[in-house]
């Protein structure tokens, strides 16, 4: 993910904040789920519906991090990921390099 | 492992035959038709048929991904997995508040702007402009289409087994009525028919999902409940891992967390978005669409185990029967015929996308392997979508247990094939021709023995870790040590173009 997000030589940039905080919450959440003990039973103390272990892996591992990553991809992404410029460089190069196809052709 | 990927394969459901439920069904396939003909009249290229001429809009593609992204499994064979290994099954579907955003960081921007600069139209066109090699293209073509024929088998059954289950005529009519169907679609509107029936079967799917899973929560009295009732006769199905070792839930999350990266329903559809700006927003609502789809995975999983412990509903006698029994049993009639339908929409949805990526495998990539092109694109896509869907429609009517081993071996195929060479060689300058179709080789010759082995009990891995797994393991090793190797030949592998779009 970090290889893609990086973008020439200039690397992640501010994703690196968002990168270190859901590697953050998935080791902490797998670490906590193995580590906590399995005294699950009626009555325990339920986090939304959930008792703990099981709400650390669907809150913390499944759905949090929805809320992080692609919010932060949408932020920076005419910053870190594509710009108008971006696309009329690479249209440039095709047509000077001659690989782009004709109006109807299909790839070559 | 019986547990783990041959559960993904639908093999059985309950007759439902109700006069609601069929005329629900007529319904669905009644719009299926109108939207097919509309579209027909609309494709007039090889490039409007195989990538709806790069002009699809970001709303439309991105239900079209969660539709194509998520079979009948999610709808079915998912919640009876659930019922049987507890949370353990939520790892499968877990990897998909990450997968999204890294398909569209490490592939979505690059590929979309690689069709932009030289018009492809197939996932292994990708793999030969990024390494300047037929061969390489040929090699995944040709992986590929081995993942295809098992894939297409699997779904070919399963729409077989829904409409059997809808209108009882038959698991055998049912595989040459769905594939009849989804087949006219394909062959007359191509990707653009397939692309507007996903985004009606994946709103249909979306609807269904919320409604079941809303249900469950009114019926169970809220998840305190639900859980609670769990807790008192099995604490270990909400333990974290469920029924599962630890091990083998964290090879599903492995697995299915990398090898989405290399599923071509899914990445061949970077190519078809109009305005590559609009990937801003893709991964968002893309994974917010995949939540909602997936309320009923974790909703009946859940529901019908508390259900069946406190009494509200009988002991089931598979666990396919979870989805089933709990419409028929607890939920309304209409809302059954919707899921029905859902479930039908899912697996025609999924059998679309890959009839479609395996045509455009036949008439274009293995033609430019060997050097050659055909004249006519459009018209032999037509004829091979044709030869494709009677293909897996007989394979499926056939090959009995072995279409479930040919679906689990798509699967990982896919994986262990595509992930080296598109997903990390798209990304790292060092990837070398070499090093690609080293990887591909390995993954289609590993997943093969590996699968094979299991499927004929000769051999299994300990601790419940897949095959899959080890696969791709072992295919991005050999990507990393070739391509090492023969780092001296990389940069002369990639064309100005390409190696622009990789550094943006």
């Amino acid at each position: 993910m970090i290889l893609g997000a990086a973008r020439g030589n200039q690397g992640i940039g501010s994703l690196k904040l968002p990168f270190l905080f859901i590697f953050a919450v998935l080791a902490i959440g797998f670490c906590l789920a193995l580590a906590l003990p399995s005294d699950e039973r009626a009555g325990s103390a339920l986090i939304l519906g959930l008792p703990v272990r099981a709400a650390i892996l669907i809150y913390g591992i499944g759905l949090f991090p929805t809320l992080v990553l692609p919010v932060a991809y949408a932020i920076t992404f005419h910053t870190q990921t594509l710009s108008e410029a971006d696309i009329q460089r690479v249209r440039q190069v095709a047509e000077e390099t001659g690989v782009r196809p004709k109006s109807g052709e299909t790839a070559r | 492992m019986i547990h783990s990927f041959a559960a993904l394969i639908q093999t059985s459901l309950p007759h439902v035959k109700q006069p609601v439920i069929i005329a629900v069904g007529l319904a669905y396939f009644t719009v299926i038709i109108a939207i097919s003909v509309w579209a027909a009249r609309r494709t007039r290229t090889a490039s409007d048929f195989f990538v709806a001429g790069h002009g699809i809009g970001l709303v439309a593609l991105t239900v079209a991904s969660v539709s194509t992204s998520v079979s009948g499994f999610a709808f079915v064979g998912g919640p009876g997995l659930m019922y049987t290994v507890g949370l353990g099954a939520m790892f499968i579907v877990l990897p998909a508040s990450v997968t999204n955003v890294m398909g569209a960081w490490v592939l979505a921007k690059r590929m979309r702007l690689l069709g932009e600069a030289r018009g492809l139209l197939t996932v292994p066109d990708a793999i030969g402009a990024r390494y300047r090699s037929p061969a390489a293209q040929g090699l995944a073509a040709v992986a590929m289409l081995v993942g295809i024929i098992g894939y297409m088998a699997t779904n070919a059954l399963a729409i077989g087994v829904v409409i059997n289950a809808i209108f009882g005529v038959g698991i055998g009519w049912g595989i040459w009525i769905g594939m009849g169907i989804t087949l006219a679609y394909s062959i007359s509107g191509g990707i653009l028919a397939g692309i507007y029936n996903d985004v009606f079967q994946g709103m249909l799917m979306a609807g269904a999902s919320i409604l079941v899973f809303l249900f469950v929560l009114k019926v169970g009295g809220g998840l305190g409940n639900i859980s609670n009732t769990i807790l008192a006769s099995d604490p270990q199905f909400l333990g974290p891992w469920g029924r599962m070792t630890p091990l083998a839930a964290l090879s599903f999350f492995f697995v299915f967390g990398m090898g989405a990266l290399g599923q071509p329903q899914a990445v061949h559809k970077y190519y078809m978005l109009r305005d590559p700006l609009q990937l801003k927003w893709y991964p968002l609502l893309k994974t917010l669409g995949l939540i909602l789809v997936l309320l009923l995975y974790f909703g009946v999983g859940v529901g019908v185990k508390a259900f069946v412990t406190n009494g509200t509903m009988p002991a089931l006698s598979a666990p396919d029967q979870a989805t089933p029994s709990l419409l028929l049993s607890v939920t309304p009639l209409v809302l059954a015929a919707l899921v029905f339908s859902g479930v039908a929409a899912a697996t025609m949805s999924t059998a679309n996308s890959f009839i479609n990526i395996g045509a455009a495998i036949v008439m274009h990539d293995l033609p430019v392997a060997f050097g050659k092109r055909l004249d006519n694109e459009l018209s032999w896509g037509r004829a091979v979508t044709l030869i494709i869907a009677v293909l897996a429609a007989l394979v499926a009517q056939n090959s009995g247990a072995m279409v479930a081993f040919l679906g689990i071996f798509g699967w990982g195929l896919f994986a262990s094939t595509l992930v080296p060479a598109l997903a990390v060689g798209l990304n790292w300058e060092g990837a070398t021709r070499a090093g690609a179709i080293a990887s591909i080789a390995t993954g289609l010759i590993v997943t093969l023995a590996l699968e094979t082995a299991g499927y004929l009990k000769v051999f299994k891995f300990p601790a419940g870790v897949t095959a899959s797994a080890v696969a791709l393991v072992l295919s991005l090793l050999v990507f990393f040590i070739v391509s090492w190797v023969t780092a001296r030949s990389a940069p002369e592998q990639i064309d100005p173009d390409v190696k622009l779009i990789m550094e943006l």
